[in-house]
């Protein structure tokens, strides 16, 4: 009994370490876009910070990192803002939908690493 | 598919944008989170081995009055905590497949648990004598259950 019962809590265990090894794995890392121009929308909020901005014709909302995390690295509040120009160095998401997360951001002439 | 209602009124509030506005309160009321499921699952699976007759040192009954409300305080620590983080997200995360799949099985885990206390809590003394297969069903359920809770939530930021 209690073997039987070991042996299906180690099954469990590793079913959910099998389905659990991506971090960024929604995102297409294999290539890197540039997105440069204003930015149209601003969610200064966690678990993390989104800016909206237009590429192509289309509005991607672009995930950042939680605040706590940017400020740490130098990116403060300020210097993003509505109508500021930003760079953004990101991936996609494989699924279609017009979301990039940002690798790095290039804002008020600092380059901050986001990942 | 289009955001419920309530999802946005949620979202909307001014306790949601609370909990995600500052740099700090979102990542404490995370911590709170982690350390009240950390509670739940180790009270409840540890009694659920003892109840399925691991380490018949400790009585079941003193093992249930200790672990008991460890588990509970979880509980009243993690349910609110939660819908904090739920709030300060709410559209998205009602949209979300594995978050109903957890709260779902968090229903199922606390009425199995419910159960549990009804049917053997006057057992409890002698429970060696009384363990039956549905008690240890219960017990085997409980850790498949409380394991399976906390690993949606954790898998809910990847999906």
């Amino acid at each position: 009994m209690k073997q039987w019962i070991l042996g299906l809590l180690g099954a469990f265990a590793l079913a959910g370490i099998a389905a659990a090894h991506h971090g960024w794995g929604s995102y297409d890392d294999k290539k890197l876009i540039k997105v440069e121009g204003p930015v149209v929308v601003l969610k200064y909020q966690n678990p993390h910070a989104e800016i909206v901005m237009n590429r192509d014709g289309k509005k991607w909302e672009i995930v950042l990192a939680p605040l706590s995390r940017m400020e740490a690295r130098g990116l403060k509040r300020e210097d993003i803002e509505v109508g500021k120009p930003v760079t953004v160095e990101g991936y996609a998401r494989k699924d279609g939908t017009p979301e990039i997360r940002a690798e790095r951001v290039i804002a008020n002439g600092k380059t901050v690493e986001l990942r | 598919m289009q955001a419920a209602h309530w999802a946005q009124v949620l979202q909307d509030s001014g306790f949601a944008a609370a909990i995600r506005g500052g740099a700090f309160v979102y990542p404490f009321v995370n911590i709170l989170h982690v350390l009240a499921v950390g509670l739940i699952v180790g009270s409840i699976v540890a009694l659920d081995f003892r109840v399925l007759g691991f380490a018949r040192i400790v009585s079941v009954e003193g093992a249930s009055r200790l672990l008991t409300p460890f588990a509970v305080a979880g509980l009243l620590i993690a349910i609110p905590s939660g819908f904090a983080l739920f709030a300060a997200d709410a559209v998205s995360l009602s949209q979300n497949k594995l978050m109903w799949i957890k709260l779902a099985l968090i229903a199922l885990g606390i009425a199995n648990a419910l159960l549990f206390r009804k049917l053997w809590n006057p057992h409890l003394g002698a429970w060696e004598r009384h363990a039956t297969t549905l008690a240890k069903s219960q017990a085997l359920l409980s850790i498949l259950i409380w394991l399976s809770v906390p690993s949606l939530g954790r898998l809910i930021a990847y999906l």
